[in-house]
């Protein structure tokens, strides 16, 4: 009886299986979709190919199909990873941004870990892999904080964690040839202006970087950098440099959401401020934020979240504040320095960040803010852009902006180098806006900058 | 083709045991696994499988010649050249540029061969040629006049790719004549469920923990829970492909040997090759110790000869001169074991054996691990509590924050993962089966048990879009 049982049982699950798999290969949708949830495209069903079949990427392909198309995949994920963080020990805090515990002093050495770059993929909501900066001890980050104040002759300039037991720790670290390289960048992107112009560069933290002072100010006294000083010193004349971490320091301070939690932008009100910062840097006034009418999206799970699924995290869930244009605006792809297709300025069909703007989209977008001032800017960006451009718009007859990772921008679609679509676009200012994924020491700053100005 | 995938799992399995069992005819069940198994290899190396028929075509037709040859010297001769054109793939794609890149800059050249692709498996169905063609050599078997029944011993998909080592003469019977009964059905494929689990939800989990390790010189805790954690990884990684091929075969009605008998409770290191792989052991001892002349010309000669197999056997592992060290590593303790220390181990407690054959185990580990000789360096220094920074040694931290968040991430699973690659539920299984009652309820909880381990892998599968095998580099 239980042979028959056994045999039955193991019957039943090749009869199911084989169902499943057939089904599959029948009625599972053969083209590749968007995953809102994954925020990326789901694998299409392969086509056998000369190439694949020979070099043997069929299989994986045909694998990636199955897994991405399978029933009730979000689910599944969802049960699988809350199943693996059964054993975890982790408390929430410390998924949102990796523990700096002070315990961390008991143990000999922190070791250095690797600074990773994420700039091909990232999409407005996903990040594959977090950066992670190295950590000093106390007396030789006291060291370098003195030596960097000093300015010309560090090695290393750093974003530094202030806390109130007098220690500090360095949460983002470069070493001058990176800071320099960062200058020569930016220097000739200010060359390639007409007389008059400027470029005025922010290089942001993350949100996991920057929580690191946000939810701990019970301890944190606050953040400085001496990596803007070591740039200005370096850059050209028609380069300006602000520090995001004394844009937004205060604020932090103070408890504004600034940051989100669960994802690792800029809230909308960080975009502003550092808008704010940066128009007023040009001498304009900036449009008060109460004179905006906005709409509130809660519950949003950003990319922290959806790295690993952590249903911990649930409870740190984000408010997104969308604050709607003041004048009718609109924004195009460009290509070739002509708008193209229309693109929505808030994306109402998009949830959490995406909805500024509908999310990244190349080669080049423009947004149309309803402004007559004469003059436009060009803004060089990654996703922190987003946020950023509408109020950098109400300056600017016309903000064009660019994100130079491969995912979003070829110069073939561009057909154009930066140098043409500023002299066919009238484009005045520059504005550079980057996370730290894309900024300083990175390919972005260091190769596609350069290789797309002429 | 992996087992670990959908494609397997959904597809592949239910279609090729439903074509298989739908007539009972040896010719149609025979003509249905050698298709199956062809295309299985054939998915993931379509061009490589020129590769394996080249293989089988070089030993069918040496095999016919020399075993009508009745005089020794021709006769030998044949073999020897069969062998040489059977292992020139696997000597061309695994070893050339590694013999390249080792012999020229003795020659002062500076040029870098680069590593040719290697197809899946060759290290095993080269392997597997080789004991036919000796076994036909030898008279342990009739040279196999049928070519598709050759083909299908090398080529049947469960022993395939990562083994075990299926000796001809174990299997030539049963290439012809063999059954499956319900019992033969029911173990073998609760056996690839067992496998299955072992792979998903043990192996790969052990090896994410890997990968967000720090380095091996961090700590010395990180040191040995590299080492630690690679010794469980590559145990139920390796063992697991073992039990599905082992439950796959027995479902198609072929008996394969066992490949791993809880290696980590071996209480010496000749007792942890008894139980760790068992079936390249035993080619390596039927096929090179053994023709070498074994231990039948003296101690000299014996030491000469065992050297040379644990030599291969680390070479056939990887081309890797780290590879090459860690056979010569455990050779060097089999023969420290067989002639200095036979007789002093044996008055050692058995529970201190263990210890210490693990000890030299997880020290073998980090060896192989780290194909880099320099990394490897470094972290056995680390696993002695020491680093060396510019030329001198100190003392290396005990601790790292990084280690601690691997831990704290993954708390308890180790420890689950240890217990698990000891014999507890087999010893469980054996208390229950004096009592009728609680044997019923053991079996009934089993099938459950089971059941939920599949739904749990193709859970896991869903969520991992690519799952290798780790010996797949053989």
């Amino acid at each position: 009886m239980k042979r028959k049982l056994s045999f039955l049982a193991i019957l039943w699950w090749l009869l199911l299986s084989g169902m499943l798999g057939i089904g599959m290969l029948l009625f599972a949708d053969r083209a590749s979709v968007a995953s809102e949830d994954e925020n990326r495209m789901l694998a299409a069903f392969p086509s056998p190919t000369w190439e694949t079949l020979r070099q043997g990427g069929y299989d994986e392909a045909f694998e990636d199909f199955l897994c991405d198309k399978f029933l009730l995949r979000t689910q599944i994920l969802n049960a699988v990873k809350a199943a693996k963080h059964v054993f975890s020990a982790l408390s929430a805090e410390e998924l949102l941004y990796g523990d700096t515990d002070e315990e961390d002093e008991l143990l000999v050495e922190i070791p250095e870990e690797e600074q990773t770059v994420t700039q091909q993929t990232e999409t407005a909501a996903s990040t594959e892999e977090t950066e992670q900066q190295p950590q000093e001890t106390a007396e030789e980050a006291q060291g370098t904080a003195e030596e960097a104040v000093a300015g010309a002759e560090s090695d290393t300039a750093s974003v530094w964690l202030e806390k109130r037991d007098g220690t500090q720790t360095a949460l983002l670290t470069y070493s001058r040839a990176e800071v320099q390289s960062a200058a020569d960048v930016l220097s000739a992107y200010a060359e390639a202006l007409p007389e008059g112009g400027a470029v005025r560069a922010l290089f942001a933290p993350r949100a996991q970087t920057a929580n690191q002072f946000a939810l701990h100010t019970d301890t944190v006294d606050g953040w400085s950098s001496d990596v803007e000083s070591m740039l200005s010193a370096m850059v050209s004349d028609g380069v300006e440099v602000y520090s995001a971490v004394d844009i937004l320091g205060p604020h932090i301070l103070s408890g504004e959401y600034v940051y989100f939690r669960t994802d690792h932008h800029w809230t909308t009100l960080g975009a502003y401020y550092a808008a704010k910062a940066l128009l007023e840097g040009a001498g304009y006034l900036t449009v008060p934020l109460e004179s905006y009418s906005t709409a509130l999206e809660t519950g949003f799970l950003g990319s922290i979240y959806l790295k690993d699924r952590n249903a911990k995290l649930k409870s740190y869930a984000d408010t997104v504040t969308i604050y709607e244009p003041l004048l009718p605006a609109s924004s195009f792809i460009v290509s070739n320095a002509y708008r193209k297709a229309e693109l929505p300025v808030i994306d109402e069909t998009q949830t959490g960040y995406k909805a500024f703007l509908g999310g990244t989209h190349g080669p080049y977008r423009v947004l149309d803010g309803g402004y007559q001032t004469g003059h436009n800017a060009l803004l060089i960006c990654d996703s922190f852009g987003n946020a950023i451009a509408q109020f950098l718009a109400t300056r600017y007859d016309s903000v064009y902006m660019v994100d130079f990772r491969p995912a979003y921008y070829s110069r073939e679609a561009a057909d154009g180098s930066v140098t043409e679509y500023i002299r066919r676009c009238g484009i005045t200012d520059i504005y550079v806006v980057l996370s730290e994924s894309d900024g300083i020491g990175t390919r972005y700053v260091d190769t596609l900058m350069p290789e797309n100005l002429k | 083709m992996v087992f670990s995938s959908l494609t397997f799992l959904l597809l592949f399995l239910p279609l090729t045991l439903a074509l298989y069992f739908v007539r009972r005819g040896m010719r149609w069940r025979n003509a249905v696994l050698l298709i199956c198994s062809l295309v299985f290899y054939a998915w993931g190396e379509p061009v490589f499988v020129l590769a394996m028929l080249f293989v089988v075509l070089v030993v069918y037709a040496g095999a016919l010649l020399y075993s009508r040859m009745e005089k020794p010297v021709p006769k030998k001769l044949m073999l020897f050249l069969t062998l040489l054109l059977a292992l020139s793939g696997l000597l061309y794609f695994k070893y050339g540029a590694f013999f390249l890149n080792t012999v020229l800059p003795l020659f002062g050249s500076t040029s870098v061969a680069s590593q040719a692709r290697l197809p899946l498996g060759i290290s095993f169905f080269t392997f597997q040629a080789i004991t036919y063609a000796v076994d036909v050599y030898r008279g342990n078997a009739a040279a196999q006049k049928n070519p598709a029944l050759l083909l299908l011993y090398i080529s049947c998909f469960p022993q395939l790719i990562a083994g075990p080592i299926v000796q001809y003469s174990d299997i030539a019977c049963e290439l012809t004549e063999r059954v499956t009964t319900l019992d033969d059905f029911s173990s073998g494929m609760r056996r690839f469920a067992v496998g299955l689990g072992k792979k998903v939800l043990l192996a790969n989990v052990l090896g994410e923990m890997l990968s967000e390790m720090p380095s091996a010189d961090a700590s010395a805790a990180a040191a040995w829970m590299i080492a630690g954690l690679f010794a469980l990884q590559i145990y139920f990684d390796f063992s697991a492909y073992s039990d599905m091929a082992i439950g796959l075969g027995r479902v198609l009605g072929f008996h394969y040997q066992e490949n791993f008998r809880y290696p980590y409770l071996a209480d010496s290191v000749s007792d942890f090759w008894r139980r760790w792989h068992i079936s390249l052991g035993s080619f390596f001892r039927e096929y090179v110790y053994i023709p070498l002349g074994g231990n039948r010309h003296g101690a000299a000669r014996t030491v000469l000869n065992l050297l040379i197999v644990w030599f291969l056997t680390g070479l056939w592992h990887g081309a890797s001169w780290n590879f090459v060290l860690w056979g010569l590593y455990y050779g060097c303790f089999i023969i420290l074991e067989r002639f200095a220390f036979q007789r002093s181990l044996r008055r050692v407690p058995r529970a201190l054996r263990i210890a210490g054959t693990l000890i030299v185990v997880l020290f073998g580990w980090a060896l192989f691990y780290q194909t880099d000789l320099s990394l490897c360096g470094r972290q056995m220094l680390a696993m002695l509590g020491l680093v060396q920074t510019g030329g001198a040694l100190r003392f290396i931290s005990a601790l790292d924050t990084a280690t601690v968040q691997v831990l704290r991430t993954y708390t308890g699973f180790p420890l689950i993962a240890c217990a698990l690659s000891l014999p507890i539920l087999p010893r469980i299984k054996a208390a229950l089966a004096s009592n009728t009652r609680a044997w019923r309820t053991g079996q009934l909880f089993e099938t459950l048990l089971l059941t939920a381990v599949i739904v749990l892998c193709v859970m896991n599968l869903v969520s991992d879009s690519y799952n290798p095998f780790l010996y797949f580099r053989f």
